[in-house]
C-alpha cells in the first residue's frame, strides 16, 4: 500500500468515526426531546376526555403544571424522564380524567335538590305565571336574560351560561288557560371554585317542545 | 360544615398525609408518590376531598415569568376537613383493629412452661 493509501485510509476512518459519534449525539438528543413530549401528549390526549369547561382548570392548571416540575426534577436522568411522566399520564388518560370531571361535575344529592327546590318556589311561581299569559318583562323575577325563539321560550338565570343538555323529562309540567302544555326545567349546577362551592339556580321553560333551546 | 366521605382505604392514605403536615403545602405529584396511588386514583379523590370542603386547593403565588414556570396548584386541610379527617381515621383504626384473643390465665405455650 502507497503512504497515498495509508494516509486516505486514516483520515477516512477518522472522519467516519467524527461522523458516527456526531451522529449518535444528534440521535440522543432526538429521542431525549420525544422523552419530553410523549407525557405532553398522553397528557393533551387526557385533556380530549375532560368536558370542554373543565379542560383550562383540570389540565392546563393543575396536571400540566405538574408535568413541567416532573421533568424539571429528573432533568439529568433521562431514564427517570420517561418513566415519571408516563406514570403520571397514562392513568389520567386512562380513567382519571373522566372520574375526576364525574365528580367535579356531579349532581348533588337528591336532599340538596329538595331543598334548593323548595328554596326557590317564589322563583318557580313566577315563571309559571309568566306562562300563563304574561309578556316577559325584561329584568324582572331573579335577574333573567329573556330569549325568544320560534320554538322555545328560554328563561336563564343571568349568572350562568347556556348550553345546557336539558333531561328527557321535565320537572315540571303545566298546562296554561289556553290548554297549552309548558315544560319546566330547573337545574343545579354546582361549580367549583378556588374557596368552596356556588350554588346557582337555573329555570328554563319549554312552549311544548322538548328539542333543544 | 364538610360534607361526608365515602372512606376508603386510598382515601385514608391521603388524609394520613394531610394530617402529617396539616398547614403545608401538598402537591399532587408528591401526594402520589407518598401515598403510593396513581394519579388516576389520586386526582378524583382530591377532587372529592376538594368538593366537600375536607381540603381547599390555591395556586402558588410565583411570577411565571420571572420562575420560568407555571404557578402549581397545591391543597391545604381546612380546619373543619381536619377535625372530620381524624374523627374517620379514628373510626376506621378502630373499625380494623385486630381482635383480642383472650387465652386464659395461662399462656398457649404447648406445655413448655
Amino acid at each position: 500500500m502507497s503512504v497515498l493509501g495509508a494516509t486516505l485510509l486514516v483520515s477516512g476512518s477518522l472522519t467516519a468515526l467524527v461522523m458516527g459519534k456526531v451522529l449518535v449525539s444528534l440521535l440522543s438528543k432526538e429521542v431525549e426531546g420525544r422523552i419530553d413530549h410523549a407525557g405532553y401528549t398522553i397528557l393533551r390526549l387526557a385533556r380530549r376526555r375532560l368536558p370542554a369547561d373543565l379542560r383550562e382548570s383540570l389540565h392546563d392548571d393543575e396536571w400540566l403544571p405538574e408535568m413541567d416540575d416532573i421533568l424539571e426534577r429528573h432533568k439529568d436522568r433521562p431514564i427517570t424522564r420517561l418513566v415519571w411522566p408516563l406514570r403520571f399520564s397514562m392513568p389520567l388518560l386512562l380513567w382519571g380524567a373522566a372520574r375526576t370531571a364525574r365528580i367535579v361535575r356531579a349532581t348533588p344529592a337528591l336532599s340538596t335538590r329538595l331543598k334548593v327546590y323548595l328554596r326557590s318556589s317564589t322563583a318557580i311561581v313566577r315563571v309559571i305565571k309568566r306562562i300563563a299569559g304574561a309578556t316577559p318583562r325584561e329584568g324582572d323575577a331573579f335577574g333573567e336574560s329573556i330569549e325568544k325563539s320560534s320554538r322555545a321560550r328560554i328563561l336563564q338565570s343571568a349568572e350562568l351560561s347556556v348550553g345546557v343538555d336539558l333531561p328527557e323529562r321535565p320537572d315540571l309540567v303545566l298546562t296554561d288557560a289556553n290548554g297549552e302544555e309548558h315544560h319546566i326545567f330547573v337545574k343545579i349546577p354546582l361549580a367549583q371554585t378556588g374557596s368552596g362551592r356556588e350554588t346557582a339556580l337555573t329555570l328554563w321553560a319549554k312552549h311544548n317542545d322538548r328539542s333543544s333551546p | 360544615m364538610p360534607d361526608k366521605i365515602r372512606m376508603t382505604t386510598s382515601v385514608a392514605s391521603v388524609l394520613r398525609e394531610f394530617l402529617e403536615a396539616p398547614t403545608e403545602h401538598q402537591y399532587g405529584f408528591d401526594l402520589m408518590q407518598r401515598c403510593g396511588l396513581s394519579s388516576g386514583s389520586l386526582y378524583p379523590i382530591l377532587a372529592r376531598l376538594e368538593k366537600a370542603e375536607w381540603i381547599v386547593g390555591r395556586f402558588e403565588e410565583i411570577d411565571p415569568s420571572k420562575e420560568g414556570r407555571r404557578p402549581r396548584k397545591y391543597y391545604t386541610l381546612t380546619a373543619a376537613g381536619a377535625r372530620a379527617a381524624v374523627c374517620e381515621l379514628d373510626l376506621l383504626s378502630e373499625r380494623f383493629k385486630p381482635p383480642v384473643w383472650d387465652f386464659g390465665s395461662k399462656p398457649a405455650t404447648g406445655g413448655a412452661w
